[in-house]
């Protein structure tokens, strides 16, 4: 998008809102109640909003402006009995917290929410999100926010947003990939006896693998003792761990993480057996919350490295959460030290070392995280999550961003242990792998470093295995083991994606975005092969949108400023490896998506593997522009369209995206009930505010209902809270294509 | 037999047929009873301990119900059943006195061992120019009737003069023995005291 086109674009919303939607020019802006995206489940009397539920709501508003300036917010509410948590105004991203003075009984009070400033020419989110899952004895009135601009009638109250209509989505471009890579192999070496759900992985010597389980066993084997077939000689060498998350050894001592401390195994009298658990360190405080895990670890000069993720049974009711929960930890392995590295983390199932001695760290969506994230672990940092007063002593209210956000239901769902691809792995070495226990597989980031700043990509890499991957370790030679896990209480659903893989890489060609690197004017993508001669040098050949995202302390998040890019120009290198994308619109704090067509081809005719980049923006290189060249006139000569565009693949994406981990199109057990022969199927349900049952229809109403109010009515057998709201994250017209979808998929794709 | 031949018989047994250590049924380190950091051992084949390890000592002793488990394992928590001998749900800690003068100790967990005849539990405890280091040791055989549970502890670097209180529970409920056979209130010297619940 060139700047007059921006300006353009800018001046054709401002004029249509303002004549719209702002009665009179004045400096101000009254965003009433009545004109937010979604009531979710609570309800309106008269103009006011009565907010009874924080679970789910969704109350904002997208405003924008001529020209920036500073704007200060006000509330009319009215709140007759004190509440004990905080609400959360976020204005273009930015925090901050209202403690909510108690009104006298039927009057409405006018408060200052803050100050904050407007940028121009961009839609900007304003939000008001009411405490998670809090149910008040007495709601809290809310009429409107008040915005106190300088200039009149340069703010205006637009309409939500239009999601840029994305390409047809097909394995490996828009929807997950769905085979093995074509350069890896593997070896499934499960046991069908035995049910591992692995949770720490370190080789001890150079042949023999160390696992923990979940279960709180430590098991051995030996890599020359693998049969060809039969079941593996896996032998249990300890036993009695609390819930290890994270194994490490180094120069022969072994490291565990467990449920609250970090331990070491010993085994003094050298019989093979370890016989003392010392506990390193467990300087920090816990609950008996089943949530609360340390997740790890990574050794860097004698000190262990690990991350403890915070309570989730606390999030329908009081949220607190114990102190130092959700950080970075540093032990001593001698003395013990313990330091609080970093705080914010909320389920950093991931730690591992990066790229030039860094430290990753893989985290979830949910609450204040609005998308997954691949994180660069920094002293002193905070990476969002919080709960309430008291603060995480690391807390402030700028959070680091992530090295590269990781779209949620796109290319992550709950990511696990990244890890460095070694020099044996050819072009990808160097480059960071990590699992999901979710969505599955293994995703692929590509890291650079602008003025110390880390950012990147991220790429899909492979699907087909049968393991959900949340542990690695390579032997020596560079064959990479993997271990699943998977929680829940289907035992064949556990047993079947838990368990151990080999993995090999095979350096068969494969013709695929290999990184992507940001310059001062664009975006570079690097090929694995060179392009076919002539091909790469159109514009149109390349769907890019950007977009920020926005963290609710309720769950979740939304993108916002979603929009297509403007794709000024595309060069390609003389090698034919690489195109440089000319994206004026660029902004720091964004995702960029590159979308690449099927038809793109590799000189020697191999088809693309996969076609998708999100590159996370931080730092963008001030003197580091890409070559822009003007293309060949025959490249330009386009036969055919480059992307296919339908209306009914939005809710096909959206299913895929948000539902598709938990919910089967085909009978399979996952996590929530299947899909299949819903639509018009009669389902016992149960009230959890009653503890009646009753049973309903699967009607589209009803399906809409579980989207924007998952605790409303119960499936029976399913517990409070399992299912995210993810009402709260969708605009009304994604939830009508989600639900069409899943109204029609679950008549047509039973098994 | 020494250690030397004890290496040697050990090389010989393959491990799957040694008892590994940590058996859960013997010593479980899952949470007990809703304290987040605590573990269960079991004395003899019906008496389990619950140890608060924040606090360097037993909150509970009980006694399995006849010929059922004295420990429910639910998910990744555990709790006691049974009947209760003792419990301590203070929050009351170890105390150091020197010169007249009682000081509160912070308790460091340091970890446990199981060895073939009893299980090790080990504390360091700082105060304000210093830290003790406290170990106490679980006989896994059962105490003789008389003492229905049997304990041993120890400190190490107690100065002349210096004692170590247990919290106040313990100090009422448990018979303390001095390896003098005296009965005591206190930890003093390096000695063994043996804690036994009459």
């Amino acid at each position: 998008m060139n700047h007059a086109f921006h300006r353009f674009l800018a001046l054709t919303l401002w004029i249509s809102a303002t004549t719209s939607l702002a009665a009179e020019l004045s400096p101000g802006l009254d965003l009433p109640a009545t004109m937010i995206f979604s009531k979710g489940p609570n309800e309106y009397a008269g103009d006011a909003l009565e907010i009874t539920k924080g679970r789910g709501s969704n109350i904002g508003w997208y405003v924008q402006a001529g020209k920036q300036e500073e704007v200060e917010v006000f509330i009319e509410y009215a709140c007759e009995k004190p509440l004990d948590q905080a609400y959360q105004l976020s204005f273009d991203g930015k925090d901050s917290f209202w403690e909510v003075p108690v009104t006298q009984k039927g009057e409405w009070a006018r408060a200052k929410l803050g100050t904050f400033q407007m940028r121009a020419g961009l839609p900007v989110l304003v939000m008001l999100v009411p405490p998670s899952n809090r149910k008040y004895d007495h709601p809290l009135r809310f009429r409107k926010l008040v915005l106190r601009g300088r200039t009149a009638g340069n703010l205006a109250l637009i309409s939500i947003p239009a999601e840029p209509a994305a390409p047809v989505a097909t394995p490996g471009f828009g929807q997950k990939l769905d085979a093995l890579h074509p350069a890896l192999e593997m070896s499934d070496l499960r046991d069908e006896s035995l049910t591992m759900r692995i949770s720490g992985m370190a080789m001890r010597g150079k042949r023999e693998l160390l696992f923990t389980t979940w279960d709180g066993d430590l098991f051995s084997l030996d890599l020359d003792a693998i049969p060809a077939k039969g079941p593996q000689p896996f032998r249990r060498i300890a036993q009695g761990l609390s819930e290890p998350m994270g194994l490490v050894i180094a120069d022969g001592r072994i490291f565990v993480t467990e449920k609250n401390e970090a331990t070491e195994l010993i085994d003094a009298d050298g019989d093979g057996a370890f016989e003392t658990y010392r506990c390193v360190s467990h300087d920090w405080p816990c609950t008996m919350d089943s949530h609360e895990y340390l997740f790890g670890a990574v050794m860097q000069d004698s000190h262990l490295y690990f991350s403890s993720s915070v309570a989730m049974g606390t999030r329908g009711g009081d949220n607190r959460q114990a102190p130092l929960r959700g950080s970075a930890v540093k032990v001593h392995v001698d003395t013990g030290k313990t330091e609080i590295v970093a705080g914010g983390l909320r389920t950093p199932d991931g730690i591992g070392l990066g790229p030039r001695g860094s430290i990753l760290i893989t985290d979830n969506q949910g609450e204040w995280l609005p998308a997954d994230k691949l994180i660069h672990l920094q002293p002193g940092a905070h990476y969002q999550f919080r709960s309430r007063a008291p603060w995480h002593p690391l807390d402030h209210m700028e959070p680091t961003p992530p090295a590269v956000w990781l779209p949620h239901g796109e290319i992550a769902n709950s990511p696990t242990a990244p890890f460095l691809l070694p020099s044996s792995w050819g072009p990808y070495a160097g480059h960071v792998l990590f699992g999901d226990a979710t969505f599955g597989g293994l995703q692929r980031a590509f890291l650079e470093e602008v003025d110390g700043v880390m950012q990147g990509a991220v790429f899909p890499f492979s699907q087909g295995f049968r393991h959900l991957f949340h542990r690695f370790e390579f032997t020596p030679e560079g064959e990479l083991f993997a271990g699943g896990i998977a929680r829940g209480s289907d035992k064949e659903f556990i047993h079947r994606v838990s368990g151990l893989t080999l993995i090999r890489y095979t350096g068969k060609a494969v013709f695929e975005p290999l990184a992507a690197r940001l310059k001062s004017n664009g975006l570079e993508v690097e090929f694995t092969q060179p392009l076919k001669d002539g091909s790469g040098w159109s514009p149109a050949g390349y769907h890019v949108t950007q977009w920020g995202y926005q963290g609710t302390q309720t769950y979740g998040g939304q993108k916002v400023r979603h929009r297509l890019a403007e794709v000024r120009s595309a060069t390609v290198s003389a090698d034919r490896r690489r195109v440089f994308l000319e994206l004026p619109g660029i902004i720091t704090g964004e995702v960029v998506h590159v979308r690449l067509p099927q038809s793109l081809t590799s000189e020697s005719g191999l088809p693309l593997w996969a076609g998708d980049v999100w590159f996370t923006v931080n730092r963008i290189p001030k003197d580091r522009p890409g070559e822009v060249r003007p293309a060949p006139p025959e490249a330009l000569a386009v036969t055919k369209p480059h992307f296919k565009f339908s209306k009914d693949d939005a809710g096909r994406v959206l299913y895929q995206n948000f539902c598709a981990a938990c919910h089967s199109l085909n009978d399979t057990k996952l996590v929530g009930p299947t899909f299949s022969g819903l639509a018009g199927s009669k389902k016992k349900v149960r009230d959890p505010a009653t503890g009646k049952t009753s049973e309903v229809k699967a009607t589209a109403d009803y399906l809409r209902q579980s989207i924007l109010e998952p605790n409303a009515l119960l499936v029976e057998g399913y517990p409070e809270n399992l299912m995210p709201p993810i009402g709260a994250i969708l605009t009304p017209a994604q939830i009508d294509a989600l639900v069409d979808y899943i109204v029609k998929a679950s008549k047509t794709q039973k098994k | 037999m020494n250690r030397r031949h004890i290496l040697i018989l050990a090389a010989a047994v393959p491990l799957a047929a040694r008892a590994l250590p940590f058996d859960p049924n013997v010593i479980s380190r899952l949470s007990l009873d809703g304290k987040p950091r605590s573990l269960a051992i079991r004395q003899g084949a019906e008496v389990w301990l619950g140890y608060d390890l924040e606090r360097a000592t037993v909150f509970k002793t009980w006694q399995a119900p006849v010929g059922k488990p004295g420990l429910i394992k639910a998910g990744f928590a555990t709790r006691s059943a049974g009947e209760a001998w003792f419990t301590d749900q203070t929050d009351d800690s170890w105390q150091l006195r020197r010169g007249g003068q009682t000081l509160p100790v912070k308790v460091r967990y340091l970890g446990c061992s199981h060895r073939e005849k009893h299980i090790e539990l080990t504390w360091e405890l700082l105060h304000e120019t210093g830290a003790l280091k406290l170990h106490e040791r679980i006989p896994l055989a059962a105490a003789p009737a008389a003492d229905r549970v049997a304990r041993e502890l120890r400190v190490e670097s107690l100065a002349d003069g210096e004692e170590l209180l247990p919290p106040a529970a313990m100090r009422k409920a448990w018979k303390i023995t001095h390896e003098s056979k005296a009965t005591a209130t206190s930890l003093t010297g390096t000695a063994p005291h043996r804690f036994t619940l009459p």
